[in-house]
């Protein structure tokens, strides 16, 4: 280090003694360095004298603030971090507490949608379950009735799970969302639910007569998947039911599969209403047919339909019309009478316009007897032949790709790398929004967290 | 003074207190040459509030004086990013205020014109020794920069003056 970069300090009395004599020796042998101290004596001089010295003042307010300070609770929680910390760990706490529930019941109702349960069914199986001991039994519609469907008539889809000291369940129709339940007449027994999800279908179509075709376990809320032949059982026979199925099963071959499906419907004592069969070159074979089955074996066909592959979907509703049926039998029976009567009448009429008169009721009513009859025989027709509507869609064939020879001239790396790019960058975005949907949904645990942080960081600097 | 530190520390204010009537002055000043005279207020108080908290961790090593400009230093950073203005220590040298008409050897006019082209650094480092009195190893333990740092800082402030005032300009390095 030369002298001149010392000189300061030296001037200032700053160096240590060796390299202050070092200094002061080579100072005393050159003027100009002499010259260098001097102006940096007298510049120092100058600079303290044309300082301004502020005048002091506001002590008084300080030591009133001092001794009276205004607690604050950012500086009270400064001033105790620990018992800050142990709030902020008790809000986050009481915060979790409170909303767990709505994520359970969140994350609950999801499970219960993805298992096909209807979503505003979610709730009500959440509160369920939530019962210690209650049955697992709970009813769900499966249709809302049409709009222009005749009145009275009851919806019902039913799922079986397992349940300690299950009760017996009595036909208690509900009311829900508009529609009535139906809940079967036959007895449930207990089924406890460590026992069922060993082999619950299996145990379950013991107990109660259910059909299964894949064994379905019990998922972790005690209600099996929604195969339509593990929950589906035969109503009770004196209840007029309209049943109805629709189900899409992959098989290997179609039309093996559509002649294997109409032999089942006529070796349950059942029909083929109608069927189509599509093979095309563009697309996957595709089959569909409608059986009619008597009511009373309507699971076991479903069952054996399912056997005939894969099963991709399946829908199974009922539509109780039983008061319906009542009510036209009723009805028809009251006409039926009155219809007696108007005959006795013509017996006795005397005047020409008294017979005609009476004809033209006798008709009317005749009408109306004809088509209650109808409607009579339609329900009947319906609540014993249940429809299934079937799907076969042909199994994609498997086999070792052919490579194509490519042209020179429809080479498309441009367009490949362009639409990989393209799709890379969607992937960034989704990426990127599905973190901040989850930051921005966990914020009521790692906001607080880095407020605290932020706070206290902010204290640490500000007090130096 | 070790005793009203070591009470203050503890939460008694009246120690504090003592501690104010004793720094507030130098506290002060040093504050108001930063961010001016209505700020500075603010900031000494802050600083010895601020102290209150952390007079725990002074160790000694140092003066207290030296321990609580340390603070003050912080503060006045702090209130300054809040105002939104810079530290420029326009205040130490007023201009054009007096009617000097005195020779001198350095020109005042010049040597203001000089101190305020020197960069923040330089002017922070020539006030803190120059006005303020303090040493290089106070100075550094208040900016906690090296004690070689503050040597060199007020080496190229005074270099950079004597260019600028030299009245024959030759300057050897």
């Amino acid at each position: 280090m030369s002298i001149r970069e010392d000189l300061k300090a030296f001037v200032d009395g700053e160096l240590s003694p060796a390299r202050a004599e070092e200094v002061r020796l080579a100072v005393a042998q050159d003027p100009a360095l002499q010259q260098e101290v001097q102006f940096m004596k007298l510049l120092s001089e100058n600079i303290r004298e044309e300082a301004a010295e502020p005048e002091v003042v506001g002590v008084d307010k300080v030591l009133e603030a001092v001794r009276n300070p205004k607690t604050r609770l950012w500086s009270w929680l400064a001033r105790n971090r620990r018992i800050a910390l142990g709030l902020g760990v008790v809000c986050i706490f009481a915060l979790g507490v409170i909303l767990w529930p709505t994520f359970s019941q969140a994350k609950l109702a999801n499970k219960l949608v993805a298992v096909d349960l209807p979503a505003d069914e979610a709730t009500e199986q959440a509160r369920v379950d939530t019962i210690k001991g209650g049955r697992k039994v709970v009813p769900i519609p499966a249709k809302r009735a049409p709009a222009g469907a005749p009145s009275r008539s009851d919806s019902y889809t039913w799922v079986l799970g397992g349940g300690e000291d299950s009760p017996k369940v009595a036909p208690v129709p509900q009311a829900i969302g508009g529609m009535h339940q139906y809940t079967p007449t036959f007895n449930i027994e207990s089924s406890p639910v460590g026992a069922a999800k060993t082999d619950p279908t299996i145990e379950s179509s013991r107990k109660h007569g259910l059909a299964s075709s894949e064994g379905h376990p019990l998922n972790a809320t005690g209600i099996a998947p929604t195969s339509p032949a593990t929950k589906f059982a035969a109503p009770p026979s004196n209840r007029k039911i309209i049943q109805n199925g629709d189900v899409e099963v992959e098989v290997a071959d179609v039309s093996a599969a559509q002649t294997g499906a109409t032999q089942i419907a006529t070796s349950l004592g059942g029909f083929e209403e109608n069927s189509s069969l599509n093979y095309s070159e563009d697309s996957i074979p595709h089959a569909s047919l409608t059986i009619r089955v008597p009511a009373h074996l309507f699971g076991q066909a479903l069952q054996r339909i399912e056997a005939l592959g894969k099963v991709k979907s399946n829908n199974v509703t009922g539509q109780d019309v039983t008061a319906q049926y009542a009510d036209t039998d009723a009805r028809l029976k009251e006409l039926n009478a009155e219809a007696a009567d108007y005959v006795t009448m013509l017996r006795g009429a005397r005047t020409i316009g008294q017979i005609l008169e009476i004809k033209d009721r006798l008709s009317q009513v005749r009408q109306e007897i004809g088509s209650l009859q109808e409607q009579l025989s339609s329900l009947k027709d319906q609540s014993a032949l249940s429809t299934l509507n079937v799907q076969f869609d042909q199994k994609p064939k498997i086999g070792p790709k052919v490579p194509q020879k490519k042209d020179p001239s429809e080479d498309t790396w441009a367009e490949d790398t362009y639409a990989g790019a393209v799709n890379g960058l969607t992937s960034a975005f989704h990426f990127l929004g599905r973190g901040v949907i989850f930051l921005f949904v966990y914020a009521p645990i790692w906001l607080p967290i880095a407020a605290l942080v932020w706070f206290f960081n902010r204290r640490k600097k500000r007090a130096g | 003074m070790e005793a009203q530190i070591t009470r203050a520390s503890c939460g008694d204010r009246e120690a504090l207190a003592e501690i104010v009537v004793e720094y507030y002055p130098a506290v002060y000043r040093f504050c108001a040459r930063r961010v001016g005279p209505e700020l500075g207020q603010d900031a000494a108080q802050e600083t010895f509030l601020a102290a209150q908290k952390v007079l725990s961790r002074y160790d000694g090593t140092s003066t207290l004086l030296t321990f609580l400009l340390g603070v003050a230093h912080n503060q006045c950073r702090n209130l300054a990013r809040k105002n939104r203005m810079e530290i420029s220590f326009d205040s130490v040298w007023p201009t054009g205020s007096t009617e000097d008409v005195e020779q001198r050897a350095i020109d005042r006019h010049e040597l203001n014109r000089a101190l305020r082209c020197l960069s923040l650094e330089h002017r922070e480092a020539v006030v803190m020794h120059e006005i303020e009195g303090l040493t290089y190893d106070e100075i550094a333990a208040v900016l906690k920069v090296p004690s070689g740092t503050v040597k060199s800082r007020l080496h190229h402030a005074f270099l950079a003056l004597r260019q600028k005032l030299a009245p024959s300009g030759e300057v050897s390095e």
